[in-house]
């Protein structure tokens, strides 16, 4: 057996048949030759869990049957036959591993034989002996997968396939439709279309449920006598390239879309036959919720999301999915098509009606595919090509979330899909994509200016794109940013983090929840009586806050608070766990100078004569690299460690950066004098890059 | 140190994307790029926030102060902005411009640069209690604007707050009001208007930790090291008393910390 096996688990078929006589007419009998106009599709996809996959072939014909023989019983013939193949499927385990797999072809087929037409009492038979298609195939691994896997599958590289989903038996069989004769004139044609149940084997990503999967074909063709004016409805748009869907506030369409059709005949004369009637569609247009997808927010609607513009020429039908214009001027007709949601798609078809009834469907100039993809798009994803080539990301799945920078704890992602990154926010008062190279993060600021500063700072430190200027009406009550969804992929409920400032909170700021990602941060909270700080220690405050809310951790935990009590002249320090006396110690500066003089004069001051302190340790939270903002600066004092009595005066500024080592570096350093303060990072601390994590989508460790 | 570690961020990583909010038609109002004009775009961001950030009410007869910031993003590592041409803008709920009579403790004129080294700005304006009290009732939006950047609005409600006998209530407005006029007579340089505040309103919310550390930031400003140090080390009591997180009270230690150094100048 080939390894390519397109197997159909139920086979049905039904014929849809155009007229009713089952005799051929002397008019028939008298036709010698004739012209085969043939489309054909299939579709199928899948959305179950981790896996998805499109499917879709498309393919048309157009060539003379000359008879075989006097009789004009048999006629044969090579049409030009050309077929366009596109797959594009996914598969992700639990563990995040994930496979991505392309199909495509273009172009002509193989054909084995002539294609056959039989005359015969009963009927015609059409049979086109033409079946193998020559494809690409590809296949890469993304997401948590630790190294290169072999293609799952036993078989041979793919290098042909049975474009024809009814080819039951195509090793060595055929495509034979039987068709009745029209009740009247020359002109024969017929429709086959049904759904098939089976698997696209041997593609992986196909059948990896072990379910078969729904295939939908359809088959149209006309034969004409071979004298008949060969005709072609274009389409044609000169933004379709680099048009994307929008919108407009309030609920309002954004930039349309104009398409034009145009009627061709093969002799390059302007055709014989005039337009009756355009009939454009609007097929599959999707119903997101929302025109984005944080706005409004927890939008519930199902609203089309495409839809033709009344222009006064068009009888606009069908929740403006259908556009018809009768007797146009000419052989063109062009008509708007309206966007009211950034991540809108559907399908375009249009259909010219001839006098006389002939009728023929509209496709762009050398494509194999009828209508057109709106917006331009590849077969399976809705995110435009434009967006994706502008953005450089044209590989990537609409369901992938690769975002790599920053690479933080090696985690991917942002927890937005591309699509949804494509579909887009609003961000104070306007519409922004996420950058799907770079992790995104929202942040909705009711600290105002307060927090701008600091803001600003976390996303330049961190590499982040942080959008600071979301508002509250542009996240769900629970804070998810990409709430509104029906099709589009997604990956998880991503979170934004509020910035609030507690009035009865003095001294101090917090992560509430922290440090985890976004999901698990109830809010950060400024103190109140930030005003008393200078501005840029300020924002390096908030940016030490923000980093806890993408689970980036202090340097260690294990500082203490001390009491330096003056005991009748001299001062003690009492340590947590230590003797409620204390022990006498003395107070020096680093260069040496004894302090304590100073210090027992201070607290004579001092309620019970007494002070708490910071009392910062090796490994501590002042630990590590010294310019790292997630290291703290409050210690006064550290212990000697050439004499356990002495303790050594200190004032430090807080760091601005983001360290990538764990190692005490200045006044750390084991160089520095009379000793390093605090050393090395705690066990698993320090090296703060390494654990940023945005994405929603997994457990944040813990430290 | 080992700048070598350390990414501060500057923009290499950006993708642009056409409508990712860069402000890539910044336009030349006010800002040039870091060279000429003709290099990058400029890139900051805009912010304002009103009295202490927590409510949008501006009682008349308190101060009221509006802080703008100028920060830098990641687009550009180095920006020039024109100070002089920022714009503060009040409108009414009709949307009609007011002509406020701010003071401008502040003043800034002339180019700032914003970089790594440097990457935001400050301007602060505000308005006497005397002045608040002929501002008419009802509600305001103000915007800080440079060139093309225009920051988030702020919502400013003018009020007359009623009489109350909580005394929770009567205690916190105490404390924000005097905060309000400490703050405002310190950008002054005006330490005794400050500490005048302060000891006003402590004799009615004695050890009140915000305003302890304004006294203490007046008391330094005064060249009271000791009085300064003092007020810093109850305030610390307070927090360590009140504070369950853990977290250092770093309002109290970073203002304590210039203090502290000139106490024990020559000993560290």
């Amino acid at each position: 057996m080939n390894a390519v096996r397109l197997v159909l688990a139920v086979w049905a078929i039904s014929v849809l048949h155009v007229g009713s006589a089952f005799a051929q007419s002397a008019e028939i009998r008298a036709v010698t030759a004739w012209r085969l106009q043939f489309t054909y599709e299939i579709t199928s996809a899948l959305r179950a869990g981790g896996q998805q996959f499109d499917y879709r072939v498309t393919a048309s014909g157009n060539g003379v049957l000359e008879p075989d023989g006097e009789g004009r019983v048999g006629f044969s013939g090579a049409p030009n036959i050309t077929v366009s193949i596109d797959y594009m499927g996914s598969a992700i385990d639990g563990q995040g591993c994930g496979l991505v797999e392309q199909l495509t072809a273009s172009g002509a087929p193989n054909c084995e034989n002539p294609t056959s037409l039989e005359l015969g009492s009963n009927g015609f038979e059409l049979d086109l002996r033409c079946h193998r298609m020559p494809v690409t195939h590809s296949f890469s691994w993304q997401g948590s997968c630790g190294e290169q896997f072999p293609y799952p599958t036993d078989g041979a590289p793919i290098v042909d396939w049975p474009w024809l989903a009814q080819d039951v038996s195509f090793d060595g069989g055929t495509v034979k439709l039987l068709f009745p004769y029209p009740a009247s004139g020359v002109s024969m044609g017929g429709r086959d279309g049904n759904q098939l149940m089976g698997f696209l084997a041997p593609l992986f990503t196909a059948i990896a449920t072990g379910t078969p999967t729904p295939l939908d074909y359809t088959f149209q063709f006309t034969l004409t006598p071979a004298e008949e004016e060969d005709l072609t409805l274009e389409i044609d748009s000169a933004s379709y390239a680099r048009w994307r869907p929008s919108a407009a506030l309030p609920n309002a369409a954004g930039a349309p879309l104009d398409v034009t059709a145009k009627l061709v005949s093969s002799t390059g004369r302007p055709p014989s036959l005039r337009i009756a009637e355009v009939i454009w569609e609007l097929k599959n247009t999707s119903r997101e919720p929302g025109i984005a997808m944080n706005f409004p927010s927890a939008a519930m609607d199902d609203e089309l999301d495409l839809r033709f513009a009344d222009d006064g020429a068009h009888v606009i039908e069908d929740d403006a999915q259908r556009a018809v214009r009768s007797n146009p001027d000419g052989f063109t007709d062009t008509v708007r098509i309206e966007p009211y949601d950034w991540g809108g798609w559907s399908q375009l078809s249009v259909t010219a009606v001839l006098q006389g009834g002939r009728r023929i469907v509209g496709k762009v100039r050398g494509a194999a595919e009828d209508g057109l993809r709106v917006p331009k798009r590849g077969a399976g994803s809705w995110v435009a090509d434009d967006w994706k080539q502008t953005t450089g990301v044209t590989g990537l799945a609409d369901a992938s979330d690769a975002d790599a920078l920053p690479a933080g704890d090696g985690t991917p992602g942002d927890g937005l899909t591309l699509y949804q990154e494509y579909r887009g926010f609003y961000v104070g008062d306007r519409h922004v994509t996420g950058d799907p190279k770079r992790k995104d993060l929202f942040v909705n600021n009711l600290a105002k200016g307060a927090a701008t500063a600091g803001i600003a700072r976390f996303g330049r430190v961190s590499g982040l794109k942080v959008h600071g200027e979301l508002t509250p009406q542009q996240m769900t009550m629970a804070r998810v940013v990409n709430g509104n969804r029906r099709d589009g992929p997604s990956v998880t409920d991503q979170h934004a983090i509020i910035i609030e400032v507690i009035a009865a909170q003095s001294g101090y700021a917090a992560a509430r929840g922290g440090p985890g990602n976004p999901k698990t941060i109830s809010s950060v909270q400024l103190m109140g009586d930030w005003a008393t700080l200078d501005g840029d220690y300020l924002s390096k405050i908030v940016a030490h806050e923000l980093f806890h809310t993408v689970n980036v951790y202090h340097h260690g935990e294990t500082d203490e608070e001390v009491t330096w009590r003056d005991a009748m002249g001299v001062l003690v320090e009492r340590r947590r766990g230590g003797p409620a006396a204390g022990a006498a110690i003395r107070v020096l500066g680093e260069n040496g100078v004894d302090a304590t003089r100073l210090m027992l004069a201070r607290l004579q001051r001092m309620p019970g004569l007494a002070e708490d302190f910071w009392l910062g340790v090796t490994g501590g939270q002042q630990s590590g690299h010294h310019d790292c903002v997630m290291r703290y600066n409050n210690a006064e004092t550290y212990v000697s460690m050439a004499s356990a009595s002495d303790r050594y005066l200190i004032t430090q500024p807080m760091g601005s950066g983001l360290c990538m080592s764990p190692d005490g570096t200045g006044p750390n350093a084991p160089a520095h004098r009379p000793q390093s303060r605090f050393g090395a990072a705690s066990a698993g601390r320090g090296s703060c890059r390494a654990q940023l994590l945005v994405t929603d989508a997994v457990a944040a460790p813990g430290r | 140190m080992g700048l070598g570690l350390f990414a501060t961020g500057c923009g290499s990583e950006s993708a642009g994307t056409p409508d990712s909010g860069t402000p890539d038609d910044a336009g030349d109002g006010g800002i040039t790029s870091p060279a000429d004009g003709g290099g990058p775009p400029a890139s900051f961001v805009l912010g304002l926030v009103l009295n202490d950030g927590v409510d949008e009410r501006a009682p008349r007869g308190w101060p009221l102060v509006l802080m703008g910031i100028a920060a830098l993003t990641d687009d550009v590592p180095r920006v020039v902005l024109d100070a002089a041409s920022l714009q503060l803008s009040i409108e009414d709920d009709g949307g009609a411009f007011q002509a406020w009579a701010f003071d401008v403790p502040m003043p800034l004129d002339g180019d700032v640069v914003l970089d790594d080294a440097k990457a935001q700005f400050e301007v602060t304006w505000a308005l006497r209690g005397d002045q608040t009290e002929a501002l008419p009732l009802g509600r305001y939006t103000a915007r800080l604007s440079l060139g093309d950047q225009t920051s988030p609005p702020v919502t400013i409600e003018v009020v007359d707050l009623a009489p109350t006998s909580d005394p929770v209530e009567s205690a916190t407005r105490t404390r924000r009001r005097a905060g309000l006029e400490a703050r405002v007579a310190l950008l002054r340089a005006d330490a005794p208007a400050a500490l005048s505040a302060v000891d006003t309103a402590l004799a009615e919310v004695p050890d009140d930790v915000a305003l302890l550390v304004w006294r203490g930031k007046a008391n330094a400003a005064a060249d009271r090291v000791e009085d300064a140090l003092f007020d810093f080390d109850t305030a610390d009591a307070r927090v360590r008393a009140e504070n369950d997180s853990g977290e250092p009270a770093v309002t109290i230690s970073e203002n304590r910390r210039p203090v502290l150094e000139r106490y024990f100048q020559g000993a560290r």
